[in-house]
């Protein structure tokens, strides 16, 4: 078989054993989705539309963010971390595959488990009691899933550009937690960016965030028409590969002189 | 009293200690103090964005709402610190830790609490302070000493109950060998029904979150006594000793369910 297609099976495989992190992550996942479509009802009450997005739109908008944010697994950095700091980096470097394709196609296979065991009870549960999460139209869905792809892309990569510090500093400490924070806010994760004062609105749009969650899910609410999408889209390529430029040369500058600590 | 004393030195020899290992990895310790502030600041800036663009949130201005999420960030801070050694009762059981405290002459619950004393929780709760003061000034409240007696009656109650919470769900270990996990479950539903106004919710999660996990005293309750918003529910004196009251309440279950736990407990590590 296919190394590659092994890791990933053996990554799904793993997964699955673990039934009681199963129902907990789910019961998270739970009690989020009603908190936050709570919480839009409660701040559209007695409103009808801001920034051109109804209560409805909004709730599917953080549903689907949810969503987005159960299938996007990078542990790409948490893995380089702690294998940096027990010294097991030496053993994947033995292996004869490329280290970083093997940690890419880990990802996948979490990603894979992701959608089978998250993502349906999530929609479910979100189906039954708080809204239908349907997407404006097939085109608008069809773009909302490339878009995705590309997001997952970008997240991936910017987590493997922080693992790749791990080579060089061994610790530092929750610099990846900054990350995800900084992610959540400026994403528009949880608000989108639309919400905020327009300056700063201006500035995001150029930098890499808001391409990772808030693009596919305003094309799935139908609040970017089908050519901003494109537009939107071409960006997110661009990033991609920008990032993936960056990534090969930090890569080859790091990979020539490891350090391997501990047994 | 000679035993009372002996705990108390002991105590401040356990807090001593556990300063100094917290102090061994300064860098880890100053990328906490950045990144656990961060969190909480991002999370006010959201709230500030929403009341810009819907005006209210159920009838609580951004002041008052800063306010309330600067006092639940407080106890949580503080819960932290204090009750961190909770979140991790199912791995003290399954290494066998347990007989170790339990070899010594000491009272185990006491060992148990004054194991770890994390004070990097400080990081957490130094970002709850700076909006809570914030929210005092911008809200107009006013400083009488009443007030600050409420205050403080607030948060060692809003402490003691998530403590208590964090011992009964960990304590659940003795019996499932496995209880960690829970902890994110209960972190999410403490932020969320700490942070915003609980009258976003349903009438009937309210109840649950006033009558069965009184998680709507931590923060909701006191912080609508103090600015006389109507919360739909009547009590008979002040909130703020109602959550102090809870609090301590909670805290001597969660002593008693420790206790009839350790009893169960039998040492499956090596």
């Amino acid at each position: 078989m296919n190394p590659y297609l092994y890791m990933t099976k053996m990554k799904l495989l793993l997964s699955m054993n673990y039934r009681f992190d199963f129902f907990t992550k789910l019961a998270v996942q739970v009690i989020l989705l009603f908190v936050t479509s709570f919480f839009w009802k409660a701040a559209y009450r007695g409103i009808d539309t801001v920034q051109m997005v109804n209560e409805q739109q909004m709730i599917i908008y953080s549903v689907m963010s949810i969503v987005l944010a159960s299938v996007f697994t990078a542990s790409v950095e948490s893995n380089i971390r702690s294998k940096v700091r027990q010294g097991n980096v030496a053993v994947d470097y033995i292996k004869p595959v490329n280290v970083f394709w093997m940690y890419f196609a880990e990802d996948i296979g979490n990603m894979v488990t992701n959608i089978i065991q998250r993502v349906a009870p999530v929609l479910i549960c979100a189906s039954f009691f708080i809204v239908v999460p349907k997407p404006v139209s097939l085109a608008h869905f069809l773009l909302f899933l490339t878009s995705s792809c590309f997001s997952f892309l970008i997240l991936w990569l910017i987590s493997a550009l922080v693992g790749l510090f791990y080579f060089k500093v061994i610790e530092m400490g929750p610099i990846g937690i900054i990350k995800d924070y900084l992610i959540r806010l400026l994403a528009g994760t949880f608000v989108p960016i639309w919400f905020f004062p327009s300056s700063v609105q201006t500035v995001l749009q150029f930098l890499p965030f808001i391409y990772t969650y808030q693009l596919p899910l305003s094309i799935f609410i139908g609040r970017t028409s089908l050519n901003d999408a494109l537009w939107g889209m071409l960006i997110q390529i661009l990033w991609v590969l920008i990032f993936f430029a960056l990534f090969v040369r930090l890569k080859n500058h790091v990979e020539r002189n490891i350090l391997v600590q501990g047994g | 009293m000679k035993t009372l004393l002996r705990y108390f030195s002991l105590a401040k020899y356990f807090l001593k200690i556990n300063i100094q290992c917290g102090l061994e990895y300064p860098s880890y310790l100053i990328s906490w103090l950045i990144s656990n502030p961060l969190q909480f600041f991002f999370g006010i800036i959201t709230v500030k964005v929403i009341i810009t663009n819907f005006h209210a949130l159920e009838g609580w201005s951004f002041e008052q709402i800063a306010f309330l999420y600067g006092l639940g960030i407080i106890s949580h801070g503080l819960s932290v610190v204090f009750f961190i050694q909770t979140w991790y009762i199912d791995y003290m059981i399954t290494d066998g830790e347990f007989d170790r405290l339990m070899v010594r002459p000491l009272n185990v619950f006491f060992q148990f609490c004054f194991k770890d004393f994390n004070f990097v929780g400080i990081t957490d709760m130094l970002p709850g302070l700076v909006i809570f003061i914030y929210g005092c000034i911008a809200s107009g409240f006013s400083f009488t000493v009443i007030n600050i007696i409420k205050i403080l009656l607030v948060i060692i109650g809003a402490t003691a109950l998530r403590g208590a919470i964090y011992t009964i769900s960990g304590s659940l270990a003795f019996w499932t060998k496995r209880s960690g996990i829970l902890t994110s479950v209960y972190l999410t539903l403490f932020t969320y029904t700490t942070q915003y106004p609980v009258s976003i919710f349903p009438r009937l999660i309210q109840d649950l979150l006033t009558f069965i996990l009184p998680l709507a005293f931590i923060s909701y309750f006191p912080s609508s006594e103090f600015f006389g918003i109507d919360t739909g529910y009547r009590f008979m004196g002040s909130l703020s000793v109602w959550t102090f009251g809870v609090g301590i309440a909670f805290y001597l279950l969660s002593m008693t369910v420790f206790k009839i736990g350790l009893r169960r407990y039998e040492s499956c590590g090596s």
